[in-house]
């Protein structure tokens, strides 16, 4: 069933997600920023061997290629000229920079990717029904409707088809009128078992004591080490980058790309936190191999 | 009670001051702290809206129209900024109130978003038609939103706006600062998705003159009929 990763509790997902994509917007340097990228590619191999990517990938290169290359265009700011494109200078800093958003930015929506794989609606609604219990029925009664909706259209679209009246059928001006036609009824329609379907939640005791739900996450002893372990490296990696560690400074004055020794010590913790769906993995590869 | 009323929104205010004075100290963090306002935005509705006791009628009917407006969207997918979506937040929020066209339009974008992929761009969608709804609300007494031309003019103005503020993400992840984070660039940026922020324009006026009327007819007569929101 899945992997190891998914059946962690959602907090400890949601937590290794909402911390990866802090890190990909805080820790704007080139060496940070590669390794990013060839691991959240490994994470995305893992979760769903590249489907999502490979569904992105327009995407995710034209957002690439437009930031590199539209940020020099505008930017003449830096000391270091690569060349001149007619009286206009295009400078390694501009380049450097526009390279490093754009990683930036590919990597978050990489993540994206996975956490759309991860993170199944079931998931996020049991984190909401824990803090926001009145807003965690409304999404959950929200994502029902939407199916029964498509199925209430097909049924409205039968019985005007009984009657003559197709959206297949005229110019495109009555076309759009019966289509919104059927709209209406299906609104009206919708409306009045909405009514109902209310009814019978007050009927069966909505509201009246603690709510349970579908799915029941509990947090085990691997989930609190695993909570420990992200919040411990995130920490520390956001301690070292208030500290300017792990960040390549550009303007005004560009630093050496070379990493320091904190930076490396900054480094060795971001990469693992970043690898930690990968590790997780592997571990239970590795105790799979033991037991045979 | 009454207390948490002026409670609630005095921390957030704090907090968004918080924020703004930390945005004066680091000024290279833009994106981050637009991220962190947004968020702080939608959950001070959302801590507003746990703080009602709602009724299951309103619960149905807010996800009613928030899976309608949510559904729209799907057909209207492979059409760049053309969906009903806005048009269908506008009419909720002008028939049952500000607060519950904030709901509609962050639930409709959150649910449909749960179709069609989350990215960073939800809570921003969220926000944006949180406010749409919220707007539309807020200015159901004033003669703008009782002419037809008025509610036309809006849907105009919204459909520039959304997109504006949807520019705002971009425009921040594309610079974020030691960039060219100057007017003329902003301004180009704007002008790259003036044809689609037109296209979205363009959708709403047509969905408001061909059906807003009876919209309104039809929701206002539940409102009536069955005493909701009041």
């Amino acid at each position: 069933m899945g992997t190891r990763f998914a059946r962690f509790h959602p907090l400890v997902s949601f937590l290794f997600y909402a911390g990866s994509v802090m890190l990909l917007i805080l820790m704007l340097h080139p060496v940070f920023q590669v390794i990013s990228v060839f691991l959240i590619i490994g994470i995305n191999i893992i979760h769903d061997r590249l489907a999502g990517l490979r569904k992105w990938k327009y995407l995710l290169l034209v957002t690439f290629v437009l930031m590199v290359v539209l940020n020099p265009l505008f930017n003449e700011r830096g000391r270091h000229l690569l060349f001149m494109a007619g009286d206009h200078r295009i400078t390694l800093e501009a380049v450097l920079y526009g390279g490093m958003n754009a990683f930036s930015i590919i990597g978050i929506i990489a993540v994206f990717i996975s956490y759309n794989v991860i993170m199944t609606p079931n998931k996020v609604l049991f984190l909401f029904s824990k803090f926001l219990p009145q807003f965690a029925v409304l999404l959950m009664l929200t994502l029902r409707f939407i199916p029964l909706m498509s199925r209430r259209m097909e049924e409205i679209s039968l019985v005007q088809k009984s009657k003559g009246i197709m959206v297949t059928n005229g110019n495109w001006r009555t076309r759009v009128k019966t289509a919104f036609s059927y709209v209406q009824a299906l609104l009206t329609y919708s409306l009045e078992e909405a009514i109902q379907t209310a009814d019978s939640m007050k009927a069966r005791g909505y509201g009246t004591g603690p709510r349970t739900s579908y799915e029941f996450f509990r947090i085990r002893s691997k989930d609190s080490i695993a909570i420990v372990i992200l919040t411990l490296l995130l920490s520390i990696i956001i301690y070292g980058r208030s500290l300017g560690y792990g960040v390549l400074t550009i303007y005004p004055m560009m630093e050496d790309w070379r990493l320091a020794t904190w930076d490396t010590a900054v480094l060795i913790c971001y990469i693992l936190y970043l690898s930690f769906p990968i590790y997780v993995e592997a571990g239970e590869a590795f105790r799979w191999h033991l037991s045979n | 009670m009454r207390f948490n009323h002026i409670l609630t929104p005095a921390i957030f205010l704090l907090l968004a001051a918080g924020l703004l004075i930390i945005s004066y100290w680091f000024e290279d963090s833009y994106l981050w702290l637009s991220f962190s306002l947004v968020f702080l935005t939608i959950l001070f509705f959302l801590v507003r809206f746990e703080g009602r006791t709602i009724e299951p009628k309103e619960l149905v009917l807010l996800a009613v129209l928030a899976a309608i407006a949510a559904v729209g969207r799907i057909p209207f997918a492979s059409i760049p900024s053309v969906q009903p979506t806005t048009f269908v937040i506008m009419i909720a929020g002008l028939v049952f109130g500000a607060e519950s066209g904030f709901v509609i339009g962050a639930v409709a974008a959150l649910a449909s978003n749960m179709i069609m992929g989350q990215g960073p761009w939800t809570p921003w969608q969220m926000v944006s038609w949180g406010l749409v709804g919220m707007t539309a609300g807020a200015m159901k007494n004033t003669p703008i939103m009782n002419t037809k031309l008025g509610r036309l003019g809006f849907g105009i103005v919204w459909g520039f706006l959304f997109g504006w503020i949807m520019n705002i993400w971009g425009f921040l992840g594309f610079v974020q600062s030691g960039g060219p984070i100057d007017l003329k660039a902003f301004l180009v940026y704007i002008g790259a998705s003036t044809l689609f922020d037109t296209m979205h324009a363009v959708s709403n006026v047509v969905f408001l003159l061909l059906f807003g009327d009876i919209w309104i007819k039809i929701l206002t007569r539940f409102k009536r009929k069955y005493g909701l929101l009041e």
